[in-house]
């Protein structure tokens, strides 16, 4: 009884995880630049990687292996933040703009 | 030293929990690979308590708490954004203060800032970050006195 609850736990965080990730992909398609689309990328860092880690840890039980699977979502939520840091640091400093009255509003204050 | 007694420590219960093999070889392997961490950490002078105050450590736990709430609410919130059928996006720039003395708090700031989706720091400056936000509802959410509150906490704690 409760392996088969335990089970379809499991199931539901690992379909809702893949949801996320596809809109995760529609977003990156439909919104309209750089800026925009690294929020598109911020789902699948957070709440997609964490709800099919933990999908992942239900089916793997308590073990080592759950607390591997734990530190890989602990090293992802601090690397990812770094990484787009990078990445829109980069763009904003090599000039990239998106529409007139963004650059005004970041050049004024 | 104490800094560095405790992160030793830390590392060899980290090295324990992932190896899973207790045999000798394997643990005179951790033993090398963690001296030799040590050794770098040394080099580089990062391992001190203006970095990573032990304090700061037993706080942090709740402030996660806090922002996986808002994490949650955001990753909803781009979601429905991302599959309404005309696309609703206000996306700007905007500078907001982050005051703080020390820098972890500085580093905290801005790396939940990005971690949040909907909300990306572009720039971190002596005291304030350059944001770009998705939306007004996201970049609403940054300048909320909540957020100030739960920074302060942090600061105060180390």
């Amino acid at each position: 009884m409760w392996d088969i609850l335990v089970s379809y736990c499991s199931d539901a965080l690992l379909i809702t995880g893949s949801f996320l990730s596809l809109t995760f992909a529609i977003g990156l398609l439909r919104f309209p630049d750089f800026y925009t689309r690294m929020h598109a990328a911020g789902v699948s860092d957070t709440l997609c990687a964490g709800l099919i880690v933990l999908g992942l840890v239900l089916q793997a039980g308590i073990s080592l292996v759950t607390l591997k699977l734990l530190f890989i979502l602990l090293f992802l939520w601090f690397t990812s933040p770094t990484a787009s840091f990078a990445l829109a640091r980069a763009a904003h400093r090599a000039g990239y703009r998106v529409s007139e009255q963004e650059e005004v509003a970041s050049s004024n204050s | 030293m104490k800094h560095s007694l405790l992160l030793t420590a830390l590392l060899v219960l980290f090295w324990l929990a992932l190896s899973g093999h207790y045999v000798a070889f394997t643990l005179i392997l951790g033993v090398l690979s963690i001296a030799l961490v040590m050794w770098l950490n040394r080099k580089m002078h990062i391992s001190d308590e203006k970095v990573m105050p032990p304090l700061l450590l037993l706080r942090l736990p709740r402030y996660w708490a806090w922002l996986l709430l808002e994490i949650i609410k955001s990753n909803i919130h781009v979601a429905i954004k991302i599959w309404q059928p005309r696309l609703d996006i206000q996306p700007q720039f905007k500078k907001i203060p982050s005051p703080w003395k020390r820098d972890v708090t500085r580093v905290v700031h801005a790396n939940s800032i990005t971690l949040t989706p909907g909300t990306v720091t572009v720039m971190v400056d002596k005291d304030t970050l350059l944001v770009h936000s998705l939306t007004d509802e996201t970049m609403q959410a940054l300048e909320s006195p909540e957020m100030k509150e739960q920074l302060e906490k942090l600061e105060r704690f180390q």
